[in-house]
């Protein structure tokens, strides 16, 4: 274990202190539900687990494209995954995210990056029912860039989203 | 090269580009087409379709497992349920709304199956989302109902995969033949631009040689024009110089970089020429109007850089260029060949002075030395005459014999002379060939007699009879010839054959061959005895008083006629010599009947007849009395006029040369006359026999011609044709035949006068030549001039023909023509040949007078 090592676990531990201060004192709201389970390899039983209110709190980021499994041009916001990771200082090269059906995915760290891939929380300013593909659905400015609008892309835009586990 | 350029020109034009220029636009639709086709593919949306459509059937069963595990209430879990529920519903809202499965939404069974699993699902929301009891005891009958669901779930993925096949395959087909298309138009593309390249490899390499074979032909061209020594200068429409080759720097003095763009003019025409040049220039330039193209060449006058002029040899030339006209100057300095030019002329000059010079030497010390030794032999005659005794007798027969031997040589080296100042000219005659071959022999003859030797001519073969030639020169070398022949004979034969030639030697048409049995010629001789001063035997030239010069005379004439000698000879036996000359053959002449008599006229005339020398008009008033005419004689043209205006006569006879008025003039005043008097025939009477003279009588108003002296068929003739109103000029006089030096057969002074009027007339003849002599022998040219030797040559030489003595007649002929045309030249060998041939007339005219000295 490295110096850099002990540094993370400190801050994980820091973290964690930080969530469960805040689930020990927070009310019965939606928002508060932990939503996403992050889990970063590097530091064995290294787990957070984030509410909407938490990853609306690391920063907001929308956009505004159609989707190929939607109907119409709809505003998704959500954390960008590159704030959400480097909130978490979590580092890694491959993202693994798991759906509640257990759909999983590999997304590279690359796709991490200003521009790129949020986590999204709320539709047209609305939180995303589980039965309307939610609570959270990674989405990529498809419209905005063809680039995006690839197979792979589209098999990355999880949605159900659950789970994040970072790879080293 | 192509083998056929058209075709090949053709396809290039109208194929091949139009081809490819038709082909890309193609090729960019097609290609934006692939390009779609490949996003379409890239975006591949179809497998998650699959995966979708896959995921539905299985969320479904997962659906109805969890529902199966949580029927019994002691472990149940009804979160797992909702989860379930909620993902199914969310999977089956993506086949609902999402955009992806719009196109499957269009399949009936599809949107069917679709819209009773979300009734279902909807139906089954208030339960799912309400108390955990209800649901619980709602499970069964959910799963009852969600069972019943399976034949639709099961549709919704073969109907959802059947329709993604097919779109699929669809699409891949499309690509397919988009890419087919592609490939066609590409391939076809790629030919075209195969065969465009091919074409422009060719066209690229046929332009390399061209422009090899141009630099190899610009490299020849300024090899020949920086080594040819013409000077070449090319200027431009306006004569500003554009370009100069080395040998224009040369000549000028000039370098290309110092004169480019400047005036041709202002370098090299001189000052005053410059006018005439820009008149040129302008005239050459004139639009429409080439004057220049290949202009002879001229030679002008040039300035060289340094000032100094140079004669030049100039040509012109024009030419397009890229900017317009050029011209384009040949030039040479031809002074080096004007001054050769020069030289040459000068060196001719002199040689030709120095010629001159030479012939006139020989003319005049023949002449000089004639003189004196005329005289010498004139008192040689004198002493003679005198009481001698026997010795003395001898000594001045040695002396004449030497001094005629000498006469003789001088006579030889004159003719060379006049041969060498290419004075003979070749005067052609019609005359009888027999009979003038006769005339030779019996001329001859007599001299042969003294050898003991006969003479005789004949034919071999058809002979020709009228001939035209040139009867003195043939005369001369036939004397030349047989007069050797007899001299180296001894008691022998001369024999003449004359033989037609066939086929003819070039012109010659005729040998004539003088045979004798003398002493022959040896070998070695013979083939020098036609050069100057050669002659066999010295001993024999002695005894024969030969200069050498007869033969070389005798080759001179041959050649002057065109003709051929030679010389056959066996030593002891004798020899041949041969002349083939041309004679051409002619009819017989009209008037050349000897024989032919012609009538005097039938009736009386009255004549008058104009003649200022006693003599002629004395035997002319004989003639013409003689045949019952009526003769009336002026002395000179004033009284033939007044008697002619006076008095109506027949017909007038006009001498021409009278003193005072000339024949001429006065036939003109006669012809001023009142009629009748100017209406009377005159006839020209005139030793002038020049032809271009016949048409001036003519000109000056006179009817007829009759040459001097009167001849009786002539005069009759002439005067028929008066009676007959038909006369004319006519073309020739007669031919005269001069066989000697008196001729025997025209002495018409005999036949008319009585003894004593000829003795007179001969007296006044006979003085009047000796004073001809006298005079001509003093130095004439500066005594008399040569206007005056004409005139009082022409006079005597009517009195001369009235005796007969033609050779006189003839001499005094030749000097009166060469000194009418100035000839000094010729006048004095002629005077220098007079002497001579008085001597042989008076001799001939007067063998009882006792002959005077010629010459004093």
């Amino acid at each position: 274990m490295t110096t850099n090592g002990i540094f993370s676990l400190a801050r994980a531990v820091f973290i964690a202190a930080i969530v469960a201060t805040q689930g020990n004192a927070g009310t019965a709201d939606a928002t508060e539900t932990p939503v996403l389970e992050v889990t970063a390899g590097q530091v064995p039983d290294q787990t957070f687990s984030l509410s909407v209110q938490d990853l609306r709190a690391i920063g907001v980021q929308d956009i505004v494209t159609s989707t190929i499994w939607t109907e119409g041009v709809h505003e998704f916001s959500g954390v960008p995954l590159y704030a959400l990771l480097r909130h978490l200082d979590v580092t890694g090269s491959t993202i693994q995210a798991v759906a509640l059906n257990d759909y999983a995915v590999s997304i590279p760290f690359s796709d991490a990056r200003t521009g790129g891939a949020i986590v999204a929380f709320a539709i047209d300013g609305q939180p995303i029912p589980r039965r309307e593909k939610g609570p959270l659905w990674i989405i990529y400015p498809f419209d905005q860039s063809p680039e995006y609008r690839t197979e792979t892309v589209y098999s990355r835009s999880i949605w159900q989203l659950n789970r994040l586990n970072i790879i080293e | 090269m192509p083998r056929y350029p058209r075709l090949f020109l053709f396809l290039k034009n109208w194929f091949f580009l139009p081809l490819v220029v038709l082909c890309l636009p193609l090729l960019v639709l097609l290609g934006q087409e692939v390009y779609r086709d490949l996003k379409l593919l890239r975006s591949a949306d179809t497998d998650t379709v699959q995966w979708t459509l896959s995921q539905v059937e299985i969320e479904y069963l997962d659906f109805l497992l969890t529902l199966e595990r949580n029927r019994d209430p002691e472990v149940a879990n009804l979160s797992s349920v909702r989860k379930d529920f909620d993902i199914l519903y969310s999977r089956v809202g993506i086949l609902r709304n999402g955009k992806l499965f719009a196109p499957t939404r269009e399949i009936d069974g599809f949107l069917t199956s679709v819209a009773e699993v979300k009734t279902f699902l909807d139906q089954s929301i208030a339960v799912i989302d309400g108390p955990d009891d209800a649901l619980q005891a709602a499970i069964p009958d959910i799963l009852q109902q969600a069972n019943a669901l399976r034949p639709q779930i099961r549709s919704l993925f073969i109907q959802g995969l059947e329709h993604f096949a097919r779109q699929s395959d669809e699409q891949r087909s499309r690509v397919f033949a988009t890419l087919t298309e592609l490939a066609v138009i590409s391939v076809t593309i790629l030919i075209a631009l195969a065969a465009l390249s091919f074409y422009s490899m060719i066209a690229n390499a046929q332009t390399q040689e061209r422009g090899r074979a141009l630099r190899r032909t610009n490299a020849h061209m300024q090899t020949i024009l920086s080594t040819t020594r013409e000077a070449i200068i090319v200027a431009d429409a306006t004569g500003a110089v554009v370009d100069l080759n080395t040998a224009a720097e040369t000549t000028f003095g000039y370098t290309l970089d110092t004169v480019k763009g400047q005036s041709i003019g202002d370098l090299i025409v001189p000052p005053e020429h410059k006018d005439a040049h820009r008149a040129g220039l302008a005239r050459l330039m004139r639009p429409g109007k080439n004057r220049m193209a290949g202009t002879e060449r001229v030679r002008r006058e040039a300035i060289r850089a340094d000032g100094e002029r140079i004669p030049i040899e100039l040509a012109l030339q024009s030419a397009k260029g890229e900017d317009g006209d050029l011209i384009i100057v040949f030039a040479r300095d031809i002074s080096h060949q004007l001054e050769s030019e020069t030289q040459l002329r000068k060196a001719r000059d002199q040689a030709l002075t120095g010629e001159k010079a030479k012939a006139n030497f020989l003319a005049v010390m023949s002449h000089e030395i004639r003189t004196p030794l005329n005289g010498l032999l004139g008192n040689l005659t004198l002493i003679s005459k005198t009481e001698l005794d026997a010795d003395q007798t001898t000594f001045t027969q040695n002396m004449e014999i030497s001094g005629r031997q000498l006469m003789h040589h001088v006579n030889s080296i004159l003719d060379i002379a006049k041969f060498e100042s290419g004075k003979t000219a070749v005067t052609h005659s019609v005359f009888h060939l027999g009979q003038f071959l006769q005339e030779i022999v019996d001329s001859q003859s007599g001299h042969a007699g003294h050898n003991q030797t006969t003479i005789e001519w004949e034919w071999l073969g058809p002979g020709l009879a009228w001939v035209k030639a040139d009867q003195t020169i043939l005369e001369q070398i036939l004397l030349n010839l047989v007069g050797n022949a007899i001299k180296f004979t001894h008691a022998g034969r001369v024999s003449i054959e004359v033989e037609q030639l066939t086929p003819h030697d070039g012109d010659c048409n005729v040998e004539l061959r003088i045979i004798d049995s003398g002493i022959g010629i040896s070998e070695a001789d013979q083939a020098r005895i036609f050069e100057d001063f050669e002659t066999c035997d010295s001993t024999f030239t002695r005894d024969s008083g030969g200069t050498g010069l007869g033969l070389g005379i005798a080759r001179r004439m041959v050649q002057l006629l065109g003709g051929k000698i030679g010389v056959e000879s066996t030593p002891g036996e004798g020899s041949v010599f041969w002349l083939r000359l041309p004679f051409l053959p002619v009819a017989e002449p009209a008037n050349s009947g000897k024989e032919e008599k012609i009538k005097a006229a039938d009736r009386s005339l009255s004549i008058l007849v104009a003649e200022d020398i006693e003599t002629n008009a004395f035997v002319a008033r004989r003639l013409l009395e003689r045949d019952g005419h009526t003769v009336t004689i002026a002395k000179d043209g004033l009284s033939a006029v007044a008697r002619a205006r006076a008095e109506l006569f027949d017909v007038i006879l006009m001498d021409i040369s009278m003193p005072g008025m000339d024949g001429l003039q006065a036939t003109q005043e006669i012809r001023n006359a009142p009629p009748p008097f100017c209406d009377i025939p005159i006839l020209a009477f005139s030793a002038n026999v020049l032809p271009e003279q016949t048409d001036h009588f003519r000109a000056s108003g006179m009817d007829g011609f009759i040459g001097k002296p009167l001849q009786l068929p002539e005069l009759r003739r002439a005067l028929q044709a008066v009676l007959e109103k038909s006369l004319s000029i006519n073309a020739a006089p007669p031919e005269n035949p001069q066989p000697d030096s008196v001729d025997e057969t025209a002495t018409m002074a005999q036949d008319l006068l009585d003894q004593s009027e000829y003795d007179t007339f001969l007296g006044r003849f006979l003085a009047e030549g000796d004073a001809l002599l006298a005079e001509l022998a003093q130095d004439p040219l500066m005594t008399l001039g040569l206007e005056s030797i004409a005139a009082k040559c022409h006079q005597i030489r009517s009195t001369a023909s009235l005796f007969g003595a033609s050779d006189f007649a003839t001499s005094l002929g030749h000097i009166e023509t060469a000194a009418k045309h100035e000839d000094t030249m010729v006048s004095l060998v002629e005077i220098a040949k007079l002497s001579d041939v008085w001597a042989a007339t008076r001799k001939a005219l007067d063998p009882n007078r006792t002959s005077a000295p010629v010459a004093e």
